[in-house]
């Protein structure tokens, strides 16, 4: 393909970005649960069907997590349909086990036609503030196959030939707890990929479908060079790595997550043979959701101004054993795996890359101590708060930069509730959401702090709350601390406070009643003993860190006017590299 | 009107003055920017004064208003030179700042730094209080502690306190105790409350704007006033007022305070400019772009009223306060054009600026920019720069671009320049679709209007790309945001969280909030003797209940109060709106009211420009030659016009090049050009070619 | 002419007891094979039934709700070969995991005559494998809501609806074969009345029909003189342990020959599984009032209309969603028709009238999670001895004693006794061979302390099953069954 091609490629990429922008816009503006309009808990992308394999070749920034995932929810939604798909139709679709991920993220896709071919697949994959079953909100940490999960939705159209399926629709919304939300939740998300169909064909009829296909191959092509190149920078050879997912929620711990990667030349193999087989609890990874954190530990190593599409997939190959913690078969139940053990394959991922490019990995901070609250208003509606404030947080520091904020790129695009939109909108008050000193993970750079929130319930309310990360922190890179742990404590008063071991289930709480959550920071890069002694002192007067913190954790001594001791520093921090 | 109106508008090269005449005659000057603006707005007024005849102390001392436009405010956050600011907050939520409610630039990037902290969390303290949703305080304000935390400020220095208490928009007693407390401990420091600067739910929104305002305050007032001093010791009498993000102007003295006002100050002027040609040529709706060095701004105009967002970031903080959504991206004449790791060819964001500036400035620039690659192109006429007050160096031009581009790609080099074009386009294309098709909007709709220098060159591509019929080019556009000065009004705007379901409104309660509302703005209104008459635009901030973004839709109201009636109408333009921009409406759905907004607007007269009288169709006496150009890879022989020379009624068929000064404007092949009566320059866009079978 | 009418109508009750006999011998789940889990209905466009075919008396108005729940949703969008499915007690329905299936027949371009199924389902998700969960709160932990939907549409089968449906079930294979089954036997009976139709000309079938529920109806109001007039109060509680009991009260009236039954003053609705909708109490009030004519006659809207009952919304009679109610014919059903002929007999009238008898249920199956096909196996070894003395009572529907060399031999459950005990109800002791397993169990307690019991037995562990959920049955463990008898006793 000559030059001009490839400026038309530029141009062409650029037009479905700002495509799949206009839907992340329609979405975040019209949903109805603040879980997905305020916490914008998802993603817009477009993705391209060449007759066998669907490819990502545009997205919006949104939830990162959702992301890949989508790229099987697509094809099985074509292979649902192989040969009733027509102009106008809208797919829903959320089944583990059928290109899915955990229950609650659902997709909604609409194929784009062109000469009576479905060509581009605009899908916005969201999470849903309830999906029926057993348990409110869809994370039920007593699951022990996917119908104790919740309702599971293999690919169903909500719209033919352009009219809504309305028993297909009512279908899906009676059994959802919060009806009232979850059908604007829809209508957003259908209106979104209506919308892309609009644009998308508008394009087809300017530049004709061989110039668009020519070009997105051309970008996907052009990705892929970037991360070979990105790849071919790294020493070949084996790098074998290892974590921990904390429990299975069933009374087993240290569930082992284990990869070999692979490098050679502009080559990476990722085997995840030897990861534990499937467990009785809710965290097993199905294969859509397992390749979606590759894909975002692989993509936290390449440059970022490399266009996200398949390219980076492209010379990735990813071994996932069938009946395995992060390929199990049905039923086994996957409510948390998109936190874990998502988080712990970004992580063990990125500790293998890290062998062969430290100052490339950084940050992973999904271990989050899932808590959700639900009751009812006074007119009996239901309704069901993912404590986002608790959990969100733990960013770890990546080469050249401190963790900082909430959460760390990568992980997620959602942005935590407004405090004061919160407690308008339930019966709860948030009495404290604020960093705590040292609670992080130390290092050259340091993960940003633990955050500490307290929310008081008005109302009684039900709590269930999912732990991770206590017995197995975010891990710091290149010799970097490990950060924080995480805690969760349900309090009914001044007396009557349990802190949660691994989970705690439908656990009431009386009127004014407190759900204090201490997030844990990320994990710090490179030795702590190397940051400057001044950056230490500087973080102590901002409350980051303690004085006794920055002894323990950097060696940094301070006088009691709080400027640095050198000496002393230098002092203990040669005693503890010569120890 | 018998006396000069006098515009100036620093810009980041230039700057810009436009004065109106007794009898319509108008003047525009540039002169170079200077580190202290003032100086160069001496030096405009300075040739101003020369051109007419008059020394500067004779100018000023009939100049009734001066109408300002400054990137200082912008300067002092984009470079972080700003006030050592001090925040008092509710505790145990001093970090809210920090946090940004998780957003991140990046999704993608772990290596992404934070933003520079303009306000470290040592100086971030947060008090015992608290007050509801529905405003009763729940625990009192501890004043002790307050007073330790000033004191702390006052042992740090601080220069600026800012003060942001959870709901403080519904009961803002906290916020104004405190205040006293400040005024009364620290009386030198610049205040700024979060109840006067943004009274509105989200506690990051508003802490962030507040603390925004209290680290560009102290320069901006500081600024103002230097400026006025010098005004004033040369004999200025009359009134000096600031273009405010918001389109309107305000008097240095609430400029100064309420400083995260002016953060668009600068590019605001070439909207409200836009406002008065489209009425003046008779375009209702308008898309400007300004296209200068280093940046590309565009914004949107709907029947005459420019759009305005509260959703902006600027140097990485959020700015929640109503401002002209205009959209800016790094494209600009001096954009670098440079090939990136894949090989990829890539233009900006980064830029050569004045200085170096282009390789063809001749002034040590080695980096290739679209003005190298439109003087390479033939687009630019290296002996009519800013109507020759300058020449580029072709040579220079060519061979940066060969160099840097063609070579490593193995393209020629014009295929090169047109290359670097292609993609300077496209960059632009797509971000004003941002602000059109992403807002419900179609471009189609829309006559674009190309200030800025560069402008002009790629208007006509531009409109093609996005498939607009018309493209105007003001007779002014060099000094467009400085015209803006002139015909902009005067203007508040206010806004009140009051949060209720349409079908059970308290509708004493919110025509008493309005009326409120009206009556601070008119205290905050100056300047009365320059308004013809004042414009009440009420307007409320509608969602569907559980959504958590807000349409603000005008209130259909001819009366000051709000009826029944009215607010249905309102709420049916609401379904619509909704519609419009989300594809989908659910009439059925209960609606809410969360913000009530006021535009106070005090109408100034505009200049009376005097309309032409058309003459003959043809060109030729303004005929200056003709050059090769490349409108593509393939060279035409061209016509080439004196803008000066040409006179309204003109007739051009494309392909031709206008050059007046400070800009050149090009008339593609298929599209045509008319002068029209005001001297402004109207492209007609010809059929739009697939783009597929280019090349 | 009554002759003719009288044959026609005979011709179109035959065809409903054929579309019984095709369900019952097509369908492969226990439930609907053995259990005779289902009822069948020809049903005219108003959405009256013309003829009913029932083994069980919590389908006597569910058919009818159901369908008319169908008509109404999809109104003028009906078309031949479609067949259209609901399965939501919030919509005519009773317990979950219920389905009615409607298949309609055009006549002329009018829905004149089509047949219904509605049957039980063995599993559609919720919590556990088939409907038993005593603890449940919310009908989503019973199993999904099946809302009115369209399973083909002119003949053609939505395959995304069927997916639905079966991912959403730990039973696909069964579920998928019982769907086959109804809607085959539908298409059967549908052509059958399509041919009736022809044959004998709309409107003579019309007015058989028309006759035939004139005549159902005159022949409840004739049972029902004998009450004429009557205007009796009762009350009695529902035993709900751990939790409180809960009231229901009932006012029985009989005026112009209908029964009217006023549940006013019955509790609120529960957060336990004992809620029963409207439709499916006037069922059990019925048939507590007219069980000897049910058996003599067709059941038909004439009959249906006969009764009628009340209760204030969001009460235990006319609970509001997502109010659980798998319970509801285990408990509740008795319960309100004890009430019922306490009114009708008084309460000291011998108990040879009773036809409640609450028994206790148990359902087996695989550990949750340890394969994907986990079909629940429904354990009834033996019945409440009705107060008659013998068989189960009426409100227990057909049950059939499963043989104990099918169970040894094909379950995989040893028999190991099963007889008469001194107070003349069954005792029932099995083993498991079937391997490790799990279980749901409830045993409903009556007021007059006739309880049956379910024990576990397990290496000298004995544990009481009375309400049980998820509860581990050990290979090789012992299970006893103590079925009540209620000969000789007062209600």
């Amino acid at each position: 393909m000559n030059k001009r091609d490839h400026i038309l490629a530029q141009i062409i990429g650029g037009s479905l970005d700002t495509i799949a922008d206009e839907m992340s816009a329609t979405v975040t503006r019209t949903a109805r649960s603040p879980v997905f309009n305020e916490a914008h808990d998802f993603t817009t992308a477009i993705f391209e069907f060449d007759g066998n394999r669907s490819r990502l070749v545009a997205q919006s920034p949104g939830c990162t997590l959702h992301l890949y995932a989508v790229v099987m929810a697509v094809e099985r939604a074509i292979a649902a349909f192989k040969y009733d798909l027509q102009p106008g139709d809208v797919i829903i679709a959320s089944d583990p086990y059928d290109g899915g991920t955990h229950i609650p993220d659902l997709v909604v896709i609409a194929p784009v036609f062109h000469e009576r071919r479905p060509v581009l697949f605009p899908a916005v994959r969201a999470h849903m503030g309830d999906v029926g079953g057993p348990v409110a909100g869809g994370y039920n940490p007593l699951a022990r196959d996917c119908w104790q999960d919740g309702l599971i939705m293999p690919p169903i159209k909500v719209v033919a030939r352009g009219e809504r399926r309305r028993d297909a629709f009512d279908l899906i919304v009676g059994n959802n707890r919060l009806a009232h939300w979850v059908t604007g939740d829809l209508d957003s998300m259908i209106g979104a990929c209506q919308l892309a169909t609009r644009r998308i064909t508008g394009l087809f009829d300017r530049y004709g479908l061989p110039v668009v296909r020519k070009a997105l191959q051309a970008n996907i092509d052009y990705a892929e060079r970037r991360v070979r190149a990105e790849i071919a920078s790294w020493p070949d050879g084996e790098y074998r790595a290892e974590t921990f997912v904390d429990h299975d929620y069933d009374g087993h711990t240290d569930i082992r997550i284990a990869c070999k990667a692979t490098v050679r030349g502009s080559d990476l193999t990722l085997d995840f043979t030897g990861s534990a087989p499937q467990v009785a609890g809710f965290i097993n990874s199905p294969i859509a959701n397992t390749l979606s954190f590759v894909f975002l530990a692989v993509a936290g190593c390449c440059d970022e101004d490399i266009p996200i599409n398949e390219g980076y997939m492209a010379p990735v190959e990813v071994i996932v054993p069938e009946g395995t913690v992060v390929n199990p078969r049905r039923p086994a139940p996957v409510g948390n795996c998109t936190c874990i053990c998502g988080a712990e394959i970004a992580e063990v991922v990125l500790m293998a890359i890290g062998q062969a490019a430290p100052e490339r990995v950084g940050v992973n901070t999904h271990k989050n101590p899932l808590a959700f609250s639900y009751g009812r208003y006074d007119d009996g509606r239901m309704w069901v708060q993912l404590n986002f404030l608790g959990f969100t947080g733990g960013a770890g520091a990546a080469y050249g930069t401190d963790g900082w904020g909430l959460y760390a790129p990568l992980m997620t695009g959602v942005t935590t509730p407004s405090i004061e939109m919160n407690e308008i909108q339930y019966p709860s008050r948030v009495l404290k959401h604020e960093y705590v000193a040292d609670a992080t993970g130390p290092g050259l750079w340091r993960g940003a702090p633990g955050v500490e929130t307290i929310v008081e319930q008005l109302a009684e309310t039900t709590n269930s709350v999912m732990m991770a990360g206590v017995r197995h922190p975010s891990y710091g890179y290149a010799g970097g601390g490990t950060g924080g742990h995480n805690r969760v404590l349900l309090r009914s008063d001044a007396e009557t406070v349990v802190e949660v071991a691994d989970f705690a289930f439908q656990h009431r709480l009386p009127p004014s009643g407190r759900l204090e959550t201490i997030r844990g920071g990320g994990g710090g890069w490179g030795s702590a003993h190397a940051r400057p002694a001044e950056k230490v002192r500087d973080d102590v007067l901002d409350g980051y860190v303690t004085v006794a913190g920055a002894l323990r954790d950097y060696g940094v001594v301070l006088a009691a006017d709080g400027t640095v001791d050198a000496d002393a520093t230098a002092r203990t921090r040669a005693a503890a590299s010569g120890s | 009107m018998t006396q000069w109106l006098v515009g100036i508008d620093v810009g980041g090269t230039f700057t810009d003055l436009v004065a109106i005449g007794p009898r319509g005659e108008i003047h525009a000057t540039k002169v170079p920017s200077t580190r202290d603006q003032s100086e160069g707005v001496l030096a405009a007024l300075g040739r101003l004064a020369a051109e007419i005849g008059r020394s500067v102390p004779e100018l000023l001392a009939d100049l009734p208003l001066i109408v300002h436009g400054t990137t200082v405010a912008t300067n002092s956050l984009l470079e972080y030179d700003g006030a050592k600011v001090g925040l008092i907050t509710t505790e145990g939520f001093r970090d809210e700042i920090e946090f940004r409610r998780s957003y991140k630039e990046s999704v993608f990037d772990p290596r992404l730094k934070a933003p520079h902290a303009i306000v470290p969390r040592r100086h971030r303290i947060g008090v015992p209080e608290r007050v509801t949703h529905t405003g009763e305080v729940l625990r009192p304000l501890d004043e002790a502690a307050v007073r330790a935390a000033i004191e702390g400020f006052i042992r740090d220095g601080i220069e600026a306190v800012a003060v942001c208490f959870l709901f403080s928009f519904v009961n803002p007693a906290h916020e104004r105790r405190v205040a006293e407390i400040v005024k009364e401990m620290m009386p030198s420091a610049f205040l700024s409350l979060s109840c006067e600067v943004l009274p509105e739910i989200r506690e990051f929104e508003r802490v962030s704007t507040t603390v925004v305002n209290a680290f560009v305050g102290p320069r901006m007032h500081a600024y103002l006033s230097h400026l006025e001093e010098r005004l004033r010791t040369q004999g200025f009498r009359g009134e000096l007022f600031v273009i405010q993000s918001n389109g309107g102007v305000q008097s240095a003295l609430e400029a100064g305070r309420f400083a995260a006002n002016g953060l668009l100050s600068g590019p605001a002027g070439g909207v409200t400019a836009g406002t008065y040609l489209g009425e003046m040529a008779g375009y209702p709706n308008l898309i400007t772009v300004d296209m200068g060095g280093t940046s590309y701004d565009i914004a949107l105009i709907e029947g005459l009223r420019p759009a305005v967002t509260t959703e902006s970031w600027i140097g990485r903080y959020r700015i929640a306060l109503p401002m002209l959504d205009i959209h800016t991206i790094g494209a600009g004449g001096g954009s670098i054009a440079w090939i990136d790791a894949g090989g990829a060819l890539q233009v900006g964001p980064a830029s050569a600026g004045s200085n170096p500036g282009p390789a063809c400035y001749g002034r040590g620039g080695t980096r290739p920019t679209v003005t190298d690659a439109n003087v390479v192109l033939g687009l630019l006429n290296p002996e009519f720069f800013l109507g020759g007050e300058m020449r580029l160096d072709r040579k220079a031009a060519e061979e940066a671009i060969r160099r840097e581009i063609a070579e490593p790609l193995g393209m020629p080099l014009i295929e090169a320049a047109v290359a670097i074009t292609d993609i300077v386009n496209n960059n632009m294309a797509n971000a004003t679709r941002l602000v059109t098709t992403k807002r419900g909007h179609d471009p189609q709709q829309f006559a674009l209007v190309a200030a800025g220098g560069a402008g002009a060159i790629h208007a006509g591509k531009q409109a093609e790309e996005l498939g607009i019929q018309t493209v105007i080019v003001p007779g002014l556009a060099p000094v467009f945001c400085a015209l803006g000065a002139n015909v902009a009004d005067l203007r508040i705007s206010e806004a009140r969280t009051h949060i209720g379901l349409t079908d059970t409104v308290d509708f004493e309660a919110l025509n008493e909030t309005f009326q409120e509302m009206e009556a601070r703005a008119r205290q905050r209104l100056p300047g009365a003797d320059f308004v013809r008459n004042f414009d009440v635009r009420r307007s409320l901030d509608l969602h569907y209940v559980g959504e958590v973004h807000e349409v603000t839709v005008p209130v259909r109201s001819r009366t000051r109060r709000i009826t029944r009636l009215n607010l249905e109408a309102t709420i049916n333009d609401f379904h619509a709106i909704h519609e419009r921009l989300f594809a989908h409406k659910d009439p059925a759905q209960k609606v809410e009211i969360l913000t009530l907004r006021l535009d106070l607007v005090g109408l100034r007269d505009k200049p009376r420009v005097v309309a032409a009288e058309f003459g003959g169709e043809d060109p030729a006496p303004a005929l200056k030659g003709t050059r090769p150009i490349h409108f593509d890879v393939a060279a035409t022989e061209t016509p080439v016009y004196d803008g000066a020379l040409l006179r309204p009624g003109n007739f051009i068929a494309g392909p031709a090049i206008v050059e007046q000064w400070g800009t050149t404007i090009v008339v593609y092949p298929g599209h045509e050009c008319l002068i029209d009566a005001f001297g402004n320059v109207i492209v007609e866009i010809g059929q739009v070619q697939k783009a597929g079978e280019r090349g | 002419m009554i002759v003719r009418a009288h044959i026609t109508y005979s011709r179109l009750a035959a065809i409903v007891r054929e579309l019984s006999e095709t369900v019952a011998r097509t369908a492969r789940s226990r439930g609907l094979a053995d259990g005779g889990r289902f009822a069948v209905a020809a049903l005219t466009g108003e959405a009256r039934v013309a003829a009913q075919h029932q083994f069980d008396p919590s389908h006597s108005y569910l058919i009818r709700e159901s369908v008319a729940g169908l008509l109404d949703y999809f109104a003028f969008d009906l078309a031949d070969g479609d067949v259209v499915v609901v399965g939501d007690p919030y919509r005519g329905g009773s317990t979950p995991q219920t389905l009615t299936f409607a298949a309609p027949v055009l006549h002329e371009g009018e829905l004149v005559l089509f047949p219904a199924v509605r049957a039980e389902m063995a599993d559609l998700a919720g919590s556990y494998p088939g409907t038993l969960h005593p603890t449940a709160t919310e009908t989503w932990q019973e199993s999904i809501r099946v809302t009115p939907v369209k399973l083909y549409r002119h003949g053609v089968l939505q395959r995304d609806i069927l997916r639905f449906l079966l991912r959403n079930s730990r039973a696909e294979a069964l579920v998928r074969s019982d769907i086959e089954a109804i809607v085959s036997s539908l298409r059967a009976a549908g052509a059958g009345l399509s041919r009736l139709l022809a044959e004998r000309g709309r409107a003579t079938v019309e007015e058989a029909i028309a006759a035939a529920i004139a005549h159902g109806g005159r022949l409840t109001r004739s049972a029902l003189a004998r009450w004429q007039g009557m205007d009796s109060t009762v009350s009695a509680s529902i035993d709900r342990s751990p939790g409180p009991p809960i009231d229901v009260r009932l006012r029985l009236r009989v005026e112009e020959g209908r029964l009217l039954a006023d549940f006013d003053g019955t509790a609120g609705q529960v957060e336990g599984p004992y809620n029963m909708t409207l439709a499916h109490a006037r069922g059990y009030v019925l048939v507590a009032a007219a069980a000897s004519l049910l058996d003599a006659t067709t059941l038909n809207d004439g009959v249906l209309e006969s009764v009628a009952a009340t209760a204030p919304a969001g009460s235990l009679l006319a609970p509001t969603l997502p109010s659980a109610t798998g319970l509801s014919d285990l408990v509740t059903g008795h319960a309100v028709g004890a009430l019922v002929r306490e009114a009708l007999f008084g309460a000291d009238d011998p108990g040879v009238r009773r036809l409640d008898g609450p028994a206790p249920s148990l359902v087996l199956f695989a550990p949750i999670g340890a394969s994907e096909e986990n079909p629940p196996y429904a354990l009834d070894p033996g019945f409440t001895v009705s107060a008659q003395g013998w068989g189960p009572p009426v409100f227990s529907g057909r049950r059939r004693l499963p043989s104990a060399e099918i169970l040894e031999t094909r379950d995989n459950i040893e028999l190991v006794s099963r007889e008469f005990m001194d107070d003349g109800g069954i005792g029932a002791v099995l083993r498991n061979h079937r391997g490790g397993l799990q279980a749901t169990a409830f045993v409903p307690r009556s007021a007059d302390g006739a309880d049956g019991a379910i024990t576990l037995e397990h290496e000298g562990r004995t544990t009481d099953l009375h309400r049980a959920a998820g509860v581990a049955i050990p290979d090789g463990a012992t299970l006893r069954f103590r079925y009540p008898s209620l000969a000789g006793r007062g209600s």
